[in-house]
């Protein structure tokens, strides 16, 4: 019974498919054509009245046009020189440029200044920027994350901004008295904030690319991430990441109002 | 340290110096350690052991220029409940929110800067050199820029604002419309009486308004330029952001005639934007030394032309 059904449906198709060459443009009943103006049709004949025939919008496969031959053009040693010559010209001016710029600051830098300990603060800050230059060469592009966290937390070094502003002309009340020192203490609870907040998370970060059969470091927990002790336990929720998070939320929200 | 100033061993002042001396050569192996796998964590340590040192000889410069008992107990408590906050913020990030996390703790470096610069100027109003008072105007701005641009930069990583650049008609006009108010703002606050001798005020007066508009400015600017940006250049512009808050560190460093704080600051400003350059490198390898220092001032436009890819 199934097959019989089943070899009923497949005579079916082939006799539809049959049909379905015949004339679907010109519409005339009762005749069999092949209609090679119905692109459907065309396209799948491969042979017509006694011959092999491509369909029409595809044309059969021919070997690509050689590419044509590149003109090698041979310099001389004196050319090539010269071309060297001329990317280090390049380089020359530029590095010049820069060398004189430097030393126009460093001179305008030099008449304007009133006190040594100023050009002392100037020699510290050139040292320090070409150790920065140097040591970031080494990086690996993969640290490059944990290395932005850990120079961010060293940044929250403005605290010391704000710890010589509550020294100087420091009252003996323990609440700030005084606009300097209102903005001495807001600095160094915020920077304090971000030294630990930071340091814990590029800790968090270069724990992310600990492998297993890393060796101990011998400081500190070995696996910190996965310790149970945890500060937020400790404090009320309003402290948490979340809250943090819908605060800024807020503050974005009048942000994107006030533009 | 501690010795030094019970017992009256040495000069507490230049063993302050020394121990920043100390702080200063952590920060840079701190830098140098995370250069691989191996020695990262040895990095962040080492980072932890700068900043400690930084804050000790701090401490013992506090009481140098004669801070009283009140003052190192603002410090501690001050110090005591930052870090308790920072570090239980920290605690509940999860590994994703990691790279968020930094650009919010990093606006609180902008904000301090500002902070502390606005400080020393209203402690020592009318008793400030050209360079002092140049100093604490580019510590604002530049504060300003980072805290502005890391929220931004922040929320956009969180997914709360669209990751998609912001496209203000005439952004460009925008950005230098704001650049010369800061400039003109600039001159006013070093030559108040450029504006006294047009209109009777006291200079103190000129110069509080100066800072107080360039604060809000520099906000402004800060957050326009980071949210012209696409949310998947994210991490480049907190690379930025960083330089930035090293030349506020810088600024700062000068105004207290800080050594310390000159050199870090120096340290983390050319080695982010260093790192910087080595991000977008292979986007661009045009880039030299020199035009390292016009980035600053094109670094909006390039990464809003060129690394310009679908934001999804």
């Amino acid at each position: 019974m199934l097959f019989t059904s089943l070899h009923l449906q497949f005579g079916n198709n082939v006799a539809n498919f049959i049909l379905s060459i015949g004339p679907q443009t010109t519409k005339v009943k009762d005749e069999f054509q092949i209609d090679l103006s119905d692109d459907a049709v065309q396209n799948m004949l491969i042979s017509y009245e006694g011959m092999a025939r491509w369909p029409d919008k595809i044309t059969p496969f021919t070997l690509p046009p050689a590419p044509p031959q590149k003109e090698v053009v041979s310099k001389t040693p004196e050319e090539i020189l010269q071309e060297k010559n001329e990317e280090q010209l390049q380089t020359f001016v530029k590095n010049t440029g820069f060398a004189t710029l430097a030393a126009a600051a460093l001179l305008l830098f030099g008449v304007s200044t009133d006190s040594h300990d100023t050009v002392s603060l100037m020699s510290a800050f050139a040292v320090a920027g070409l150790a920065g230059y140097q040591v970031v060469w080494g990086v690996a592009p993969a640290l490059h994350s944990p290395l932005m966290a850990v120079t961010n937390a060293i940044s929250g070094l403005t605290a010391l901004g704000g710890m010589i502003l509550l020294a100087h002309g420091a009252s003996n009340s323990i609440i700030p008295d005084s606009p300097g020192h209102f903005f001495g203490a807001f600095a160094t609870g915020l920077s304090f904030i971000n030294i630990a907040g930071g340091f814990l998370v590029s800790g968090k970060m270069l724990e992310l690319f600990r492998r297993p059969d890393d060796p101990n470091d011998f400081f500190g927990k070995k696996k910190r991430h996965t310790s149970n002790w945890k500060l937020t336990k400790l404090l009320p929720s309003r402290f948490t990441y979340n809250a943090y998070v819908k605060f800024y939320h807020q503050v974005y929200t009048v942000f994107q109002l006030v533009f | 340290m501690a010795a030094s100033s019970f017992f009256h061993l040495g000069d507490l002042e230049r063993l302050a110096d020394t121990v920043g001396i100390a702080s200063a050569i952590c920060c840079i192996a701190a830098i140098a350690g995370l250069s691989n796998q191996k020695n990262a964590r040895t990095g962040n340590i080492l980072g932890i052991s700068g900043v400690a040192f930084g804050l000790a000889s701090t401490a013992a410069e506090m009481s140098v220029v004669g801070a009283t008992p009140a003052a190192f107990a603002q410090t501690a408590l001050l110090g005591g409940i930052g870090s308790g906050v920072g570090a239980a913020l920290a605690q509940g990030v999860g590994p994703t929110e990691l790279p968020q996390t930094v650009a919010a703790f990093h606006s609180l470096v902008g904000i301090a800067a500002m902070a502390a610069a606005a400080g020393e100027y209203t402690l020592n109003a009318g008793s400030l050199g050209l360079g002092t008072l140049s100093s604490i105007y580019l510590a604002v701005f530049i504060g300003g820029i980072t805290a502005t641009g890391s929220m931004v930069a922040f929320a956009k990583l969180a997914g709360m604002l669209s990751s998609k650049a912001l496209r203000l008609p005439g952004r460009d006009q925008l950005n230098l419309f704001m650049a010369s108010i800061s400039a003109l703002g600039m001159a006013l606050f070093l030559f108040p009486s450029l504006a006294t001798d047009v209109i009777q005020l006291d200079p103190e007066v000129i110069r509080v308004a100066c800072l107080s508009v360039i604060a809000v400015v520099s906000s402004l600017l800060g957050a326009h330029l980071t949210a012209s940006i696409g949310g998947a250049d994210m991490p480049v512009v907190i690379t930025v952001l960083n330089s930035y808050s090293g030349w506020a560190l810088v600024a700062e460093g000068f105004l207290l005639q800080n050594p310390l704080l000159a050199q870090v600051g120096s340290l983390i400003g050319i080695s982010e934007m260093n790192l910087f350059l080595i991000a977008v490198f292979d986007v661009f390898y045009l880039f030299s030394f020199i035009r390292m220092l016009f980035i600053p001032l094109m670094w909006c436009r390039f990464l809003g032309s060129h690394l310009d890819v679908d934001y999804v």
